[in-house]
């Protein structure tokens, strides 16, 4: 393959054209197969026998294959780029005559992927030029994918064996990849929308479902929907495939976060089996109420918390430490009417600079109001006076 | 917008000739405009039907600079009518001079120098409006318009930030000609959900090392933590225009501070909380404005009026009451009558 001659690999891609096969012709069109390391098929006048060879619609879709992997080969992306993104829009217009046919669709996937793995290289070049529009590319990558997107999504007419609409989801999947890299979560929105009102909601693959849920999830974090992030970084990490560690891992780094604030501990051996050792202080941190340790821990892997976007969930997470720290002093009291100065001590003696009676109040106040702490505070006696049942419900019935 | 859309300007003073002949030829000319020399060019919705003459009435960087220097050190500092008043005129007039950096395309590209300039203006312009939104802020609706103020003040700061951005990129050294932490630390500060912390967080820790962006930071997370009172201690030790803006930002929070301290303190028999300590935590400059806030939140008071009552059973209301935008405090206010409103708008204010 590696060395596959020219006329061979054109006899091959219109062979299984002819025979409609489409995982067949997807490999002849995907950078992941080894053809693309035959230096035979770039060699000089290939557009010749690509006309000679292979019939109308491919050819077009074959030379520009060919013109990128060329562009490829001299790295030189941002040309690459360009190919890839007429042959795409070559694609779209073909695809969509193909009418009741969805044999196309493996061809759509690989093409998709190139697309927006070439977009990437090229926003690097650009970037390394001096450009000032970072991820201007995928922009453009993610609007030619909505051009393919509207093509799925329209084939409602189609038998269900037939229809485009399958491949609605895998398309979703690479925009959501584009939209996060370029920071614009909002555009998921009218997907997401689009895909919880298709009927094949819940039938697409599994490793598809994994991933839609996995950046569904992410979002919902980003919007502070902790409950829902939940649910569906859960589904993504109990259905991913028990060998796709990365991916698991991946799914982990939010998950464990969000499970912290609603109550849930990862245990040590979760932590050590993923190698996600970065939350074991913060873990021990909030377990113990030591908000030193806390600080320190999120100091410590602040760079890696920051990159995956978790760090602000974990400052969330100083609240559930200053209750767990809280409920310790209440059970040391042994009375339901504990002075304030107790909780500012405890906070002092956890490593708390500067802190006073008023931020102590405040601190204790904030958790009232989120019903982490039944009871309400005496401002003449400056007393928490907490109820008789059950003053620190357990984290994980409130949220 | 295509390079070959933007007007080179060539009007070399602060009102474009034909202007001021229309304007005085209708009475439109302003008290502050005695004569042509003074005149400045006013904002208009459309540059209706000017094609080619356009750049003659588009004034060139160079002079707008000086009509930004002259409507801040002749009008603002010279004080000789009400602040509402001098507002009205510079707001609308700065409005014109953000216009005309608009059509020649000076927010759009990079060019070296010129490009530090035009942030410099608009760094003028982002401190003219958290000024006067401080200054203003207590009086009513008719007379000042808080929402409109905002909008150009967001508007500006984003427009900033796509600066700094670009000549980051071209040229880095640049940066520091210009006022960019303190611009950074600003738009944290007034952002209002965390997509302003999720991107101070990434910022390049040379930045982020920075004090006042460090502390700006902290600011944010204590305020999404709902630990105001640390926050408000923080903000203490910003500098001045950085407080102001906190104080804008802030006021937007008292509804959900007022929320917390009553389910806090909240008691079956009722609480009373003194109005003076929820005044401190409120960022109200008296105990009387604390007091018609709480009362129009739907709280009541206790018999001596100088207490909240806490009670469990009182349901809250939300709507614009008359306090909630009011940022007025006296030491701020006794500070900024002692600076000269150039300074500040300068950046050369503490």
């Amino acid at each position: 393959m590696a060395t596959m001659n020219l006329n061979q690999y054109l006899r091959e891609i219109q062979s299984s054209w002819e025979s409609r096969s489409g995982t067949e012709v997807s490999e002849f069109l995907s950078f992941n197969h080894p053809h693309v390391m035959s230096a035979k098929l770039t060699a000089e006048g290939f557009e010749k026998s690509v006309e000679r060879l292979v019939e109308s619609p491919l050819d077009e879709l074959v030379i520009l294959h060919l013109r990128c992997l060329n562009c490829v080969n001299q790295q030189k992306y941002l040309e690459a780029y360009s190919e890839q993104s007429a042959l795409v829009q070559a694609f779209t217009k073909l695809f969509q005559t193909q009418k009741e046919d969805n044999w196309a669709l493996f061809i759509m996937y690989v093409i998709s992927l190139d697309l927006r793995m070439f977009a990437i290289k090229a926003d690097k070049e650009l970037a390394k030029k001096g450009a000032d529009k970072p991820g201007q590319t995928l922009e453009k990558a993610a609007e030619c994918l909505m051009g393919l997107f509207r093509v799925c999504a329209a084939d409602n007419r189609s038998s269900d064996e037939d229809t485009k609409r399958w491949g609605m989801l895998y398309l979703v999947n690479q925009l959501f990849k584009i939209y996060f890299r370029i920071n614009k979560l909002h555009l998921c929105k009218a997907l997401i929308r689009a895909i919880d009102a298709s009927q094949f909601k819940d039938h697409f693959s599994l490793s598809q479902q994994v991933t839609y849920r996995y950046y569904v999830g992410r979002k919902a974090i980003f919007e502070s929907d902790f409950k829902s992030a939940e649910k569906f970084l859960t589904y993504a990490f109990e259905r991913c495939h028990r060998e796709c560690r990365n991916n698991k891992r991946l799914i982990l780094i939010y998950l464990i976060p969000v499970k912290m604030l609603l109550g849930h501990l990862p245990t040590p051996h979760l932590l050590r089996k993923y190698d996600l050792l970065q939350f074991s202080e913060v873990v021990q941190a909030v377990r113990e109420g030591n908000l030193r340790r806390l600080n320190n821990a999120l100091l410590q892997h602040d760079a890696f918390f920051i990159r995956c976007g978790v760090y602000l969930i974990l400052e969330k997470l100083k609240v559930t430490t200053y209750r767990n720290l809280f409920k310790k002093v209440t059970l040391l009291m042994k009375t339901h009417q504990i002075p304030i100065e107790a909780y500012l001590e405890a906070l002092k003696f956890m490593g708390v600079e500067d802190i006073d009676l008023d931020e102590t109040q405040c601190i204790i106040a904030n958790l009232i109001f989120e019903n982490k702490i039944k009871g309400y505070i005496s401002n003449s006696h400056n007393k928490l006076v907490i109820s008789k049942q059950n003053p620190f419900p357990p984290l994980a019935a409130i949220m | 917008m295509a390079a070959a859309t933007f007007v080179q300007g060539s009007c070399k003073t602060m009102c474009p000739p034909d202007e001021y002949e229309i304007r005085k030829e209708h009475n439109l000319v302003r008290p502050f405009e005695t004569s042509f020399l003074s005149a400045v060019k006013c904002y208009s919705r459309s540059a209706a039907g000017q094609s080619a003459a356009r750049h003659k009435n588009i004034r060139d960087l160079t002079t707008l600079e000086n009509t930004v220097k002259y409507l801040f050190e002749q009008v603002l500092d010279r004080r000789k009518t009400s602040l509402a008043q001098l507002y009205d005129f510079v707001f609308d007039r700065l409005r014109a001079v953000r216009q005309d950096l608009v059509v020649q395309g000076y927010l759009e590209g990079f060019s070296g120098l010129r490009t530090v300039t035009v942030a410099k203006i608009l760094e003028y312009c982002v401190r003219f409006y958290i000024y006067f939104q401080f200054r203003l802020s207590h009086l009513p609706a008719s007379a000042f318009s808080s929402h409109l103020n905002q909008n150009h003040l967001d508007e500006c700061l984003s427009q900033l930030l796509h600066l700094y951005s670009k000549i980051e990129v071209k040229n880095h050294d640049l940066l520091h000609q210009t006022s960019h932490i303190e611009i950074e630390a600003l738009d944290l500060l007034l952002s209002k959900n965390s997509a302003g912390l999720h991107r101070a967080l990434q910022l390049p820790s040379k930045t982020k090392s920075n004090t006042i962006v460090r502390n700006s930071i902290e600011i944010s997370i204590s305020l999404w933590l709902g630990n105001f009172v640390r926050a408000n201690h923080i903000a203490r030790g910003l500098p001045l225009s950085l407080q102001l803006a906190y104080r804008a930002h802030f006021s937007l929070l008292r509804p959900r501070v007022l929320e917390v301290y009553e389910r806090g303190y909240r008691s079956p028999q009722g609480t009373k909380f003194p109005l003076e300590k929820l005044r401190r935590y409120l960022l109200f400059d008296t105990a009387r404005q604390t007091a018609e806030f709480c009362v129009d939140c739907g709280l009541s008071l206790d018999d001596t009026g100088s207490s909240v009552i806490f009670k469990t059973g009182t349901a809250l209301k939300f709507s614009t009451t008359s306090q909630s935008n009011n940022l007025y405090d006296q030491d701020f206010e006794e500070t900024l009558e002692n600076v000269r409103v150039s300074h500040f708008l300068y950046g050369q204010s503490i």
